[in-house]
Protein backbone atom coordinates (compact mmCIF):
# COMPACT_ATOMS: atom_id res chain seq x y z
CA UNK A 1 0.00 0.00 0.00
CA UNK A 2 1.51 3.57 -0.92
CA UNK A 3 1.96 6.34 1.24
CA UNK A 4 -0.93 8.03 -0.35
CA UNK A 5 -3.26 5.12 -0.06
CA UNK A 6 -2.43 4.85 3.83
CA UNK A 7 -3.27 8.48 4.20
CA UNK A 8 -6.77 7.72 2.46
CA UNK A 9 -7.09 4.78 4.38
CA UNK A 10 -8.50 5.68 7.99
CA UNK A 11 -9.86 2.73 10.35
CA UNK A 12 -12.41 3.57 12.76
CA UNK A 13 -12.95 1.55 15.57
CA UNK A 14 -16.69 0.95 16.64
CA UNK A 15 -15.75 -1.55 19.91
CA UNK A 16 -19.41 -2.09 20.83
CA UNK A 17 -20.80 -3.75 18.00
CA UNK A 18 -18.24 -6.52 17.33
CA UNK A 19 -19.39 -8.12 14.25
CA UNK A 20 -18.89 -4.72 12.28
CA UNK A 21 -15.32 -3.37 11.47
CA UNK A 22 -15.54 -0.34 9.47
CA UNK A 23 -13.18 1.13 7.05
CA UNK A 24 -13.52 5.21 6.57
CA UNK A 25 -11.98 6.10 3.22
CA UNK A 26 -11.39 8.72 1.05
CA UNK A 27 -12.75 8.09 -2.13
CA UNK A 28 -11.16 10.16 -5.15
CA UNK A 29 -12.69 10.43 -8.78
CA UNK A 30 -10.54 9.75 -11.43
CA UNK A 31 -8.44 12.44 -11.92
CA UNK A 32 -7.57 13.22 -15.82
CA UNK A 33 -4.83 14.91 -17.22
CA UNK A 34 -4.65 16.23 -20.77
CA UNK A 35 -1.31 16.80 -22.02
CA UNK A 36 0.11 18.41 -25.20
CA UNK A 37 3.55 18.08 -26.17
CA UNK A 38 4.52 18.59 -29.70
CA UNK A 39 8.03 17.88 -30.80
CA UNK A 40 8.79 19.85 -33.96
CA UNK A 41 12.00 18.81 -36.03
CA UNK A 42 14.79 21.30 -35.91
CA UNK A 43 13.00 23.34 -33.21
CA UNK A 44 15.38 23.92 -30.17
CA UNK A 45 12.61 24.63 -27.61
CA UNK A 46 10.32 21.67 -28.09
CA UNK A 47 13.52 19.05 -28.83
CA UNK A 48 16.02 20.30 -25.97
CA UNK A 49 13.47 21.47 -24.03
CA UNK A 50 9.96 21.27 -23.70
CA UNK A 51 9.05 17.48 -24.79
CA UNK A 52 11.10 16.04 -22.31
CA UNK A 53 10.49 17.60 -19.81
CA UNK A 54 6.88 17.20 -20.13
CA UNK A 55 7.23 13.23 -20.49
CA UNK A 56 8.91 13.82 -17.16
CA UNK A 57 5.64 15.39 -15.80
CA UNK A 58 3.64 12.66 -17.87
CA UNK A 59 5.53 10.02 -15.63
CA UNK A 60 4.95 11.64 -12.55
CA UNK A 61 1.02 11.64 -13.15
CA UNK A 62 0.90 8.30 -13.25
CA UNK A 63 3.08 6.85 -10.63
CA UNK A 64 0.27 9.72 -8.79
CA UNK A 65 -2.68 7.58 -10.49
CA UNK A 66 -3.65 10.03 -12.79
CA UNK A 67 -5.40 8.74 -16.02
CA UNK A 68 -2.95 10.87 -18.83
CA UNK A 69 -4.29 11.51 -22.28
CA UNK A 70 -1.07 12.11 -24.09
CA UNK A 71 -0.70 14.47 -27.12
CA UNK A 72 2.63 13.76 -28.20
CA UNK A 73 4.23 15.02 -31.34
CA UNK A 74 1.80 14.86 -34.33
CA UNK A 75 -1.41 13.85 -32.19
CA UNK A 76 -1.15 17.28 -30.54
CA UNK A 77 -3.76 18.68 -33.10
CA UNK A 78 -6.14 21.10 -33.01
CA UNK A 79 -8.48 18.47 -34.43
CA UNK A 80 -7.60 16.34 -31.25
CA UNK A 81 -7.21 18.78 -28.39
CA UNK A 82 -10.31 20.06 -28.60
CA UNK A 83 -11.94 16.28 -28.93
CA UNK A 84 -9.89 15.30 -26.20
CA UNK A 85 -11.25 18.35 -23.97
CA UNK A 86 -14.74 17.18 -24.92
CA UNK A 87 -14.48 13.56 -24.84
CA UNK A 88 -12.13 13.08 -21.31
CA UNK A 89 -13.27 15.92 -19.86
CA UNK A 90 -9.95 16.58 -17.98
CA UNK A 91 -9.83 18.61 -14.57
CA UNK A 92 -5.90 19.27 -15.61
CA UNK A 93 -4.30 20.65 -18.93
CA UNK A 94 -0.53 20.85 -19.01
CA UNK A 95 0.83 21.76 -22.52
CA UNK A 96 4.64 22.58 -23.19
CA UNK A 97 5.52 24.10 -26.54
CA UNK A 98 5.51 27.63 -28.16
CA UNK A 99 2.95 30.34 -26.89
CA UNK A 100 1.63 33.85 -28.17
CA UNK A 101 0.05 35.97 -26.41
CA UNK A 102 -3.55 34.63 -27.58
CA UNK A 103 -1.97 31.16 -28.76
CA UNK A 104 -0.96 27.84 -27.29
CA UNK A 105 0.50 26.36 -30.29
CA UNK A 106 -0.11 22.32 -31.35
CA UNK A 107 1.74 20.12 -34.16
CA UNK A 108 0.46 18.99 -37.20
CA UNK A 109 2.04 16.58 -39.94
CA UNK A 110 5.57 18.08 -38.13
CA UNK A 111 4.80 21.97 -38.38
CA UNK A 112 2.83 24.62 -36.05
CA UNK A 113 -1.00 24.92 -35.53
CA UNK A 114 -2.65 26.51 -32.94
CA UNK A 115 -4.19 24.47 -30.89
CA UNK A 116 -5.69 26.46 -28.22
CA UNK A 117 -6.57 30.61 -28.94
CA UNK A 118 -9.48 32.99 -28.24
CA UNK A 119 -11.90 31.13 -30.70
CA UNK A 120 -11.87 27.81 -28.50
CA UNK A 121 -10.66 28.95 -25.26
CA UNK A 122 -13.92 28.35 -23.73
CA UNK A 123 -12.70 24.82 -23.49
CA UNK A 124 -10.61 25.81 -20.85
CA UNK A 125 -13.73 26.69 -18.81
CA UNK A 126 -13.89 24.62 -15.10
CA UNK A 127 -9.96 23.29 -15.70
CA UNK A 128 -6.72 24.41 -14.64
CA UNK A 129 -4.53 24.96 -16.70
CA UNK A 130 -0.63 24.87 -17.04
CA UNK A 131 1.38 26.12 -19.77
CA UNK A 132 5.39 26.16 -20.30
CA UNK A 133 5.66 28.46 -23.13
CA UNK A 134 5.84 31.88 -23.88
CA UNK A 135 3.72 34.81 -23.86
CA UNK A 136 0.17 33.71 -23.13
CA UNK A 137 -0.20 34.72 -19.47
CA UNK A 138 -0.56 38.07 -20.83
CA UNK A 139 -3.75 37.47 -23.62
CA UNK A 140 -4.58 33.98 -24.09
CA UNK A 141 -4.58 33.39 -19.74
CA UNK A 142 -6.54 36.08 -18.76
CA UNK A 143 -9.14 35.50 -21.92
CA UNK A 144 -9.68 32.02 -20.18
CA UNK A 145 -10.25 33.05 -16.82
CA UNK A 146 -13.09 35.39 -18.50
CA UNK A 147 -14.47 32.54 -20.34
CA UNK A 148 -14.80 30.47 -17.05
CA UNK A 149 -11.64 28.67 -16.83
CA UNK A 150 -10.54 28.17 -12.97
CA UNK A 151 -7.04 29.13 -13.03
CA UNK A 152 -4.62 29.72 -15.47
CA UNK A 153 -0.38 29.20 -14.84
CA UNK A 154 1.68 30.50 -17.87
CA UNK A 155 4.58 33.38 -18.79
CA UNK A 156 3.69 36.69 -20.01
CA UNK A 157 6.90 37.00 -21.70
CA UNK A 158 9.45 34.80 -23.99
CA UNK A 159 9.99 31.64 -21.79
CA UNK A 160 13.68 30.61 -22.20
CA UNK A 161 16.26 28.42 -20.99
CA UNK A 162 20.26 27.92 -21.15
CA UNK A 163 21.14 25.25 -23.08
CA UNK A 164 23.48 23.17 -21.27
CA UNK A 165 21.43 23.79 -18.08
CA UNK A 166 17.97 22.34 -19.95
CA UNK A 167 16.81 19.59 -17.35
CA UNK A 168 17.81 22.21 -14.40
CA UNK A 169 15.52 24.80 -16.32
CA UNK A 170 12.91 21.98 -16.85
CA UNK A 171 13.14 20.73 -13.02
CA UNK A 172 12.28 24.53 -12.13
CA UNK A 173 9.32 24.59 -14.98
CA UNK A 174 7.79 21.50 -13.95
CA UNK A 175 7.72 22.25 -10.53
CA UNK A 176 4.06 24.11 -10.29
CA UNK A 177 3.15 21.09 -12.40
CA UNK A 178 3.86 18.58 -9.86
CA UNK A 179 2.98 20.10 -7.38
CA UNK A 180 -0.91 20.29 -9.34
CA UNK A 181 -0.59 17.05 -9.53
CA UNK A 182 -0.06 16.27 -6.30
CA UNK A 183 -3.26 18.22 -5.38
CA UNK A 184 -1.71 21.19 -4.31
CA UNK A 185 -3.77 24.61 -4.91
CA UNK A 186 -2.55 26.03 -7.45
CA UNK A 187 -1.36 28.93 -5.24
CA UNK A 188 1.01 26.50 -3.12
CA UNK A 189 1.62 24.89 -6.59
CA UNK A 190 3.08 28.48 -8.37
CA UNK A 191 5.09 29.13 -4.93
CA UNK A 192 6.96 25.69 -5.62
CA UNK A 193 7.57 26.67 -9.10
CA UNK A 194 9.04 30.64 -7.81
CA UNK A 195 10.81 28.17 -4.92
CA UNK A 196 12.63 26.04 -7.82
CA UNK A 197 13.39 29.24 -10.28
CA UNK A 198 15.28 30.95 -6.78
CA UNK A 199 16.72 27.51 -6.01
CA UNK A 200 17.45 27.22 -9.43
CA UNK A 201 18.85 30.65 -9.21
CA UNK A 202 21.41 29.96 -6.29
CA UNK A 203 22.87 27.31 -7.63
CA UNK A 204 24.14 28.98 -10.65
CA UNK A 205 25.06 31.88 -8.57
CA UNK A 206 27.13 29.55 -6.55
CA UNK A 207 29.17 28.20 -9.94
CA UNK A 208 29.72 31.79 -11.01
CA UNK A 209 27.42 31.76 -13.75
CA UNK A 210 25.46 34.63 -13.42
CA UNK A 211 24.63 35.42 -16.95
CA UNK A 212 23.18 31.90 -16.92
CA UNK A 213 21.69 32.44 -13.54
CA UNK A 214 20.31 36.16 -14.90
CA UNK A 215 17.75 34.16 -17.57
CA UNK A 216 16.64 32.02 -14.58
CA UNK A 217 15.27 35.69 -13.07
CA UNK A 218 13.58 36.23 -16.31
CA UNK A 219 11.61 33.13 -16.07
CA UNK A 220 10.68 33.29 -12.67
CA UNK A 221 9.64 36.78 -13.00
CA UNK A 222 7.57 36.33 -16.01
CA UNK A 223 5.46 33.46 -14.54
CA UNK A 224 2.33 34.25 -13.42
CA UNK A 225 -1.17 32.87 -12.16
CA UNK A 226 -4.23 33.28 -12.86
CA UNK A 227 -7.47 32.95 -11.84
CA UNK A 228 -8.58 31.06 -8.26
CA UNK A 229 -5.68 30.70 -6.21
CA UNK A 230 -7.14 27.99 -3.68
CA UNK A 231 -7.98 25.99 -6.32
CA UNK A 232 -6.13 21.88 -6.54
CA UNK A 233 -6.81 20.10 -9.80
CA UNK A 234 -8.24 16.82 -8.45
CA UNK A 235 -11.91 15.98 -7.87
CA UNK A 236 -13.25 16.30 -4.47
CA UNK A 237 -12.94 13.11 -1.91
CA UNK A 238 -15.74 11.40 -1.11
CA UNK A 239 -16.26 10.04 2.00
CA UNK A 240 -17.19 5.88 2.17
CA UNK A 241 -17.05 3.39 5.01
CA UNK A 242 -16.05 0.11 3.67
CA UNK A 243 -17.28 -2.74 6.51
CA UNK A 244 -17.22 -6.37 7.23
CA UNK A 245 -19.82 -8.45 8.46
CA UNK A 246 -23.00 -6.95 5.92
CA UNK A 247 -24.24 -8.85 3.54
CA UNK A 248 -24.73 -6.76 0.33
CA UNK A 249 -26.95 -4.92 -1.96
CA UNK A 250 -28.44 -2.56 0.80
CA UNK A 251 -27.53 0.37 -0.85
CA UNK A 252 -28.03 1.76 -4.37
CA UNK A 253 -27.06 4.59 -6.35
CA UNK A 254 -29.27 7.52 -6.02
CA UNK A 255 -30.45 8.62 -9.43
CA UNK A 256 -28.57 11.28 -11.65
CA UNK A 257 -25.38 10.95 -10.91
CA UNK A 258 -23.07 9.10 -13.39
CA UNK A 259 -21.45 6.13 -12.03
CA UNK A 260 -18.20 5.71 -13.85
CA UNK A 261 -17.46 8.88 -11.22
CA UNK A 262 -16.66 6.82 -8.76
CA UNK A 263 -14.42 3.90 -8.37
CA UNK A 264 -14.09 2.35 -4.61
CA UNK A 265 -11.33 -0.22 -4.12
CA UNK A 266 -12.21 -1.89 -0.49
CA UNK A 267 -8.15 -3.22 0.70
CA UNK A 268 -6.52 -4.85 2.47
CA UNK A 269 -8.84 -6.76 5.51
CA UNK A 270 -11.55 -6.77 4.10
CA UNK A 271 -13.10 -9.81 2.93
CA UNK A 272 -13.91 -8.83 -0.67
CA UNK A 273 -9.85 -7.01 -0.59
CA UNK A 274 -10.54 -4.93 -4.51
CA UNK A 275 -13.98 -4.02 -5.71
CA UNK A 276 -14.55 -1.94 -8.18
CA UNK A 277 -18.31 -0.67 -7.62
CA UNK A 278 -19.12 1.69 -9.79
CA UNK A 279 -21.97 3.07 -7.35
CA UNK A 280 -23.83 0.18 -7.97
CA UNK A 281 -24.81 -1.58 -4.76
CA UNK A 282 -21.81 -3.80 -3.57
CA UNK A 283 -21.44 -6.14 -0.32
CA UNK A 284 -18.94 -4.26 1.34
CA UNK A 285 -19.50 -0.29 0.76
CA UNK A 286 -21.33 1.61 2.45
CA UNK A 287 -20.86 5.80 0.73
CA UNK A 288 -21.04 8.53 3.33
CA UNK A 289 -21.52 11.55 1.64
CA UNK A 290 -19.87 13.28 -1.10
CA UNK A 291 -19.56 17.14 -1.01
CA UNK A 292 -22.84 17.69 -3.00
CA UNK A 293 -25.12 16.02 -0.40
CA UNK A 294 -25.30 12.07 -0.69
CA UNK A 295 -24.55 10.36 -3.29
CA UNK A 296 -25.89 6.20 -2.55
CA UNK A 297 -28.46 5.90 0.09
CA UNK A 298 -29.50 2.44 2.11
CA UNK A 299 -32.25 0.60 1.17
CA UNK A 300 -34.14 0.26 4.60
CA UNK A 301 -36.04 -3.14 2.84
CA UNK A 302 -32.87 -4.41 1.94
CA UNK A 303 -31.13 -4.37 5.47
CA UNK A 304 -31.62 -7.88 7.11
CA UNK A 305 -33.46 -7.63 10.49
CA UNK A 306 -30.68 -9.20 12.61
CA UNK A 307 -27.93 -6.20 10.75
CA UNK A 308 -30.71 -3.28 11.31
CA UNK A 309 -29.93 -2.52 14.79
CA UNK A 310 -26.59 -2.35 14.82
CA UNK A 311 -26.27 -0.62 11.38
CA UNK A 312 -28.63 1.88 12.59
CA UNK A 313 -26.45 2.45 15.69
CA UNK A 314 -22.97 2.77 13.46
CA UNK A 315 -24.71 5.11 10.97
CA UNK A 316 -25.79 7.36 14.27
CA UNK A 317 -22.66 7.13 15.70
CA UNK A 318 -20.97 8.22 12.11
CA UNK A 319 -23.92 10.93 11.99
CA UNK A 320 -22.48 11.99 15.51
CA UNK A 321 -18.58 11.95 14.75
CA UNK A 322 -19.56 14.44 11.54
CA UNK B 1 13.74 98.62 11.56
CA UNK B 2 16.51 99.45 9.56
CA UNK B 3 19.66 97.62 10.37
CA UNK B 4 23.18 98.09 9.52
CA UNK B 5 22.15 98.92 5.95
CA UNK B 6 19.84 101.89 6.07
CA UNK B 7 17.23 102.25 3.15
CA UNK B 8 14.82 99.46 2.92
CA UNK B 9 12.51 98.79 -0.11
CA UNK B 10 10.07 96.51 0.70
CA UNK B 11 6.45 95.21 -0.50
CA UNK B 12 4.43 92.31 -1.79
CA UNK B 13 4.10 90.91 -5.73
CA UNK B 14 0.60 89.61 -6.08
CA UNK B 15 -1.61 88.43 -8.77
CA UNK B 16 -3.69 91.27 -10.31
CA UNK B 17 -7.11 89.97 -10.66
CA UNK B 18 -7.19 87.94 -6.92
CA UNK B 19 -4.49 90.26 -4.84
CA UNK B 20 -2.83 86.09 -4.17
CA UNK B 21 1.09 87.20 -2.84
CA UNK B 22 3.39 85.28 -5.61
CA UNK B 23 5.81 83.30 -4.00
CA UNK B 24 9.45 82.73 -5.76
CA UNK B 25 9.85 85.73 -7.58
CA UNK B 26 12.96 87.69 -7.99
CA UNK B 27 12.59 91.73 -7.26
CA UNK B 28 15.10 93.90 -7.96
CA UNK B 29 14.99 97.10 -6.91
CA UNK B 30 17.37 99.92 -9.09
CA UNK B 31 18.31 103.42 -9.20
CA UNK B 32 17.39 105.59 -12.07
CA UNK B 33 20.42 107.14 -13.31
CA UNK B 34 21.23 109.49 -16.22
CA UNK B 35 23.26 106.80 -17.87
CA UNK B 36 23.44 103.45 -16.16
CA UNK B 37 20.76 102.26 -13.60
CA UNK B 38 22.24 101.14 -10.02
CA UNK B 39 21.43 97.57 -8.46
CA UNK B 40 20.36 98.65 -4.91
CA UNK B 41 19.45 94.84 -3.86
CA UNK B 42 17.34 91.87 -4.96
CA UNK B 43 15.21 89.08 -2.92
CA UNK B 44 13.18 86.25 -3.83
CA UNK B 45 9.46 86.96 -2.82
CA UNK B 46 8.06 84.43 0.32
CA UNK B 47 5.16 82.49 0.24
CA UNK B 48 2.74 85.26 0.49
CA UNK B 49 4.75 87.00 -1.94
CA UNK B 50 6.14 89.59 0.06
CA UNK B 51 10.14 90.92 -0.33
CA UNK B 52 12.09 92.94 1.32
CA UNK B 53 15.49 94.53 -0.18
CA UNK B 54 18.58 96.36 2.31
CA UNK B 55 20.52 98.74 0.79
CA UNK B 56 22.66 101.99 1.77
CA UNK B 57 24.30 105.05 0.41
CA UNK B 58 26.67 103.26 -1.50
CA UNK B 59 25.09 101.82 -3.94
CA UNK B 60 23.09 104.39 -5.24
CA UNK B 61 25.76 106.98 -4.77
CA UNK B 62 27.93 107.94 -7.70
CA UNK B 63 29.43 110.60 -9.60
CA UNK B 64 26.54 112.39 -9.97
CA UNK B 65 26.36 112.76 -6.25
CA UNK B 66 22.89 111.49 -5.56
CA UNK B 67 21.93 112.08 -2.23
CA UNK B 68 18.51 110.44 -2.81
CA UNK B 69 17.49 107.69 -4.90
CA UNK B 70 15.44 107.57 -7.63
CA UNK B 71 13.80 104.10 -6.94
CA UNK B 72 11.90 101.80 -9.21
CA UNK B 73 11.63 97.94 -9.06
CA UNK B 74 12.18 95.02 -11.45
CA UNK B 75 10.39 91.42 -11.02
CA UNK B 76 11.86 88.68 -13.01
CA UNK B 77 11.08 85.33 -13.30
CA UNK B 78 12.58 83.26 -11.06
CA UNK B 79 15.30 81.99 -12.53
CA UNK B 80 16.33 85.58 -14.08
CA UNK B 81 16.10 85.36 -17.35
CA UNK B 82 12.84 86.83 -17.97
CA UNK B 83 10.98 90.28 -17.07
CA UNK B 84 7.88 89.58 -15.98
CA UNK B 85 6.98 93.26 -15.03
CA UNK B 86 8.54 96.95 -14.13
CA UNK B 87 7.72 100.37 -12.34
CA UNK B 88 10.46 102.03 -14.75
CA UNK B 89 7.38 104.43 -15.46
CA UNK B 90 6.61 105.11 -12.21
CA UNK B 91 9.99 106.25 -11.04
CA UNK B 92 9.73 107.36 -7.33
CA UNK B 93 12.21 110.16 -7.44
CA UNK B 94 13.90 110.82 -4.18
CA UNK B 95 12.87 107.76 -2.73
CA UNK B 96 12.98 108.07 1.24
CA UNK B 97 14.81 105.43 3.78
CA UNK B 98 12.06 102.88 3.61
CA UNK B 99 9.71 102.47 0.03
CA UNK B 100 6.78 99.89 0.17
CA UNK B 101 5.69 98.69 -2.95
CA UNK B 102 2.44 96.54 -3.69
CA UNK B 103 2.94 95.11 -7.35
CA UNK B 104 0.19 93.51 -9.59
CA UNK B 105 1.20 91.46 -12.01
CA UNK B 106 -1.62 89.56 -14.42
CA UNK B 107 -2.31 86.21 -13.69
CA UNK B 108 -1.77 85.15 -17.22
CA UNK B 109 1.56 86.63 -17.72
CA UNK B 110 2.82 84.27 -14.54
CA UNK B 111 1.28 81.07 -15.93
CA UNK B 112 2.76 81.91 -19.37
CA UNK B 113 5.94 81.80 -17.83
CA UNK B 114 5.45 78.65 -15.58
CA UNK B 115 4.62 76.98 -19.04
CA UNK B 116 8.28 78.15 -20.53
CA UNK B 117 9.94 76.76 -17.30
CA UNK B 118 8.10 73.57 -17.36
CA UNK B 119 9.00 73.58 -21.01
CA UNK B 120 13.04 74.17 -20.57
CA UNK B 121 12.58 71.45 -17.69
CA UNK B 122 11.34 69.22 -19.33
CA UNK B 123 14.06 69.53 -22.62
CA UNK B 124 16.68 69.32 -20.19
CA UNK B 125 15.08 66.61 -18.24
CA UNK B 126 14.74 64.62 -22.02
CA UNK B 127 18.15 65.43 -22.64
CA UNK B 128 19.66 63.71 -19.52
CA UNK B 129 17.45 60.81 -19.76
CA UNK B 130 18.74 60.33 -23.16
CA UNK B 131 22.13 60.59 -22.33
CA UNK B 132 22.04 58.16 -19.91
CA UNK B 133 20.22 55.80 -21.69
CA UNK B 134 22.98 55.97 -24.36
CA UNK B 135 25.34 55.65 -21.38
CA UNK B 136 23.81 52.55 -20.37
CA UNK B 137 23.05 51.31 -23.21
CA UNK B 138 27.09 51.54 -23.64
CA UNK B 139 27.84 49.82 -21.04
CA UNK B 140 25.40 46.75 -21.26
CA UNK B 141 27.19 46.19 -24.79
CA UNK B 142 30.46 46.16 -22.48
CA UNK B 143 29.17 43.97 -20.20
CA UNK B 144 28.15 41.55 -22.83
CA UNK B 145 30.90 41.54 -24.78
CA UNK B 146 32.97 41.32 -21.71
CA UNK B 147 31.12 37.97 -20.85
CA UNK B 148 31.33 36.78 -23.93
CA UNK B 149 35.23 36.98 -24.23
CA UNK B 150 34.85 35.15 -20.98
CA UNK B 151 33.73 31.96 -22.95
CA UNK B 152 36.22 29.41 -24.78
CA UNK B 153 36.69 31.10 -28.65
CA UNK B 154 34.44 27.61 -29.74
CA UNK B 155 31.68 28.56 -27.96
CA UNK B 156 30.80 32.23 -29.12
CA UNK B 157 29.04 30.63 -32.05
CA UNK B 158 27.43 27.59 -30.54
CA UNK B 159 23.96 27.82 -29.59
CA UNK B 160 23.67 29.02 -26.16
CA UNK B 161 20.12 30.40 -25.23
CA UNK B 162 16.64 29.16 -26.21
CA UNK B 163 14.10 32.08 -26.44
CA UNK B 164 10.80 31.04 -27.40
CA UNK B 165 11.15 29.89 -31.12
CA UNK B 166 14.44 31.50 -31.41
CA UNK B 167 18.38 30.03 -30.42
CA UNK B 168 21.14 32.49 -29.88
CA UNK B 169 24.50 31.97 -29.82
CA UNK B 170 26.45 33.94 -27.24
CA UNK B 171 28.21 36.17 -30.20
CA UNK B 172 23.99 36.72 -31.91
CA UNK B 173 23.23 37.61 -28.12
CA UNK B 174 25.76 40.63 -27.84
CA UNK B 175 25.05 41.72 -31.84
CA UNK B 176 21.06 41.66 -30.60
CA UNK B 177 22.32 43.71 -27.28
CA UNK B 178 24.30 46.17 -30.05
CA UNK B 179 21.29 46.63 -32.25
CA UNK B 180 19.21 47.13 -29.73
CA UNK B 181 16.76 45.12 -30.71
CA UNK B 182 13.87 43.08 -28.65
CA UNK B 183 16.19 40.56 -27.51
CA UNK B 184 18.62 42.72 -26.81
CA UNK B 185 17.02 45.37 -24.64
CA UNK B 186 15.65 41.50 -22.97
CA UNK B 187 19.17 40.79 -22.57
CA UNK B 188 19.97 44.38 -20.93
CA UNK B 189 16.69 43.68 -18.68
CA UNK B 190 17.94 40.15 -17.37
CA UNK B 191 21.54 42.09 -16.96
CA UNK B 192 19.24 44.90 -14.50
CA UNK B 193 17.29 42.20 -12.94
CA UNK B 194 20.30 40.37 -11.86
CA UNK B 195 22.26 43.16 -10.73
CA UNK B 196 19.15 44.50 -8.43
CA UNK B 197 18.42 40.70 -7.33
CA UNK B 198 22.35 40.45 -6.09
CA UNK B 199 22.04 43.66 -4.74
CA UNK B 200 19.13 42.70 -2.55
CA UNK B 201 20.27 39.75 -1.23
CA UNK B 202 23.54 41.56 -0.22
CA UNK B 203 21.21 43.61 2.49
Amino acid sequence: MTEMEKADLEKISYTDISSISIHKMFLRRKKKLLLIRPRIPGDGYTELGSYDWAGLVKQKALDLGWEVTDLAINDATRENVESKINEIKPNLIMHYDHGGSFTLWGQEANALEPALDSTNVGLLANRITSTVSCDSASGLGPLAITNGATSYLGYDEHHGFVIGYQDRFGEASNAANYALLECKSVEDAYQEGIDAYNDLYNDLIATGDIFAANWVLHDRDCFVLLGSTDADACPPALIVHCRTGLPGSIIRCKVGLPDSMIEIHCRSGLPDSMIEMECRAGPNVIIDKCAAGPTIELVPERIPQQFKKPLMQLLDQMRMEK
Amino acid sequence: MVGKKGFMVHGKVEEQEDKVGISGLLVEALDKDFKYDDRLGSAITDRDGKFEIRYDERDFKDAYLDKQPDIFIRIKSPDGRTVLHTTKDKIRYKAGKTEEFIIDIPKNSIEKEDEKLEEKRDEKYRKRVKEEAELKKQLIREEVEEWMNTLPAEKRDEPYLVLGADVFTPRQLVDEVKKDTEIGRMVAKTLDKGRLELARRKR
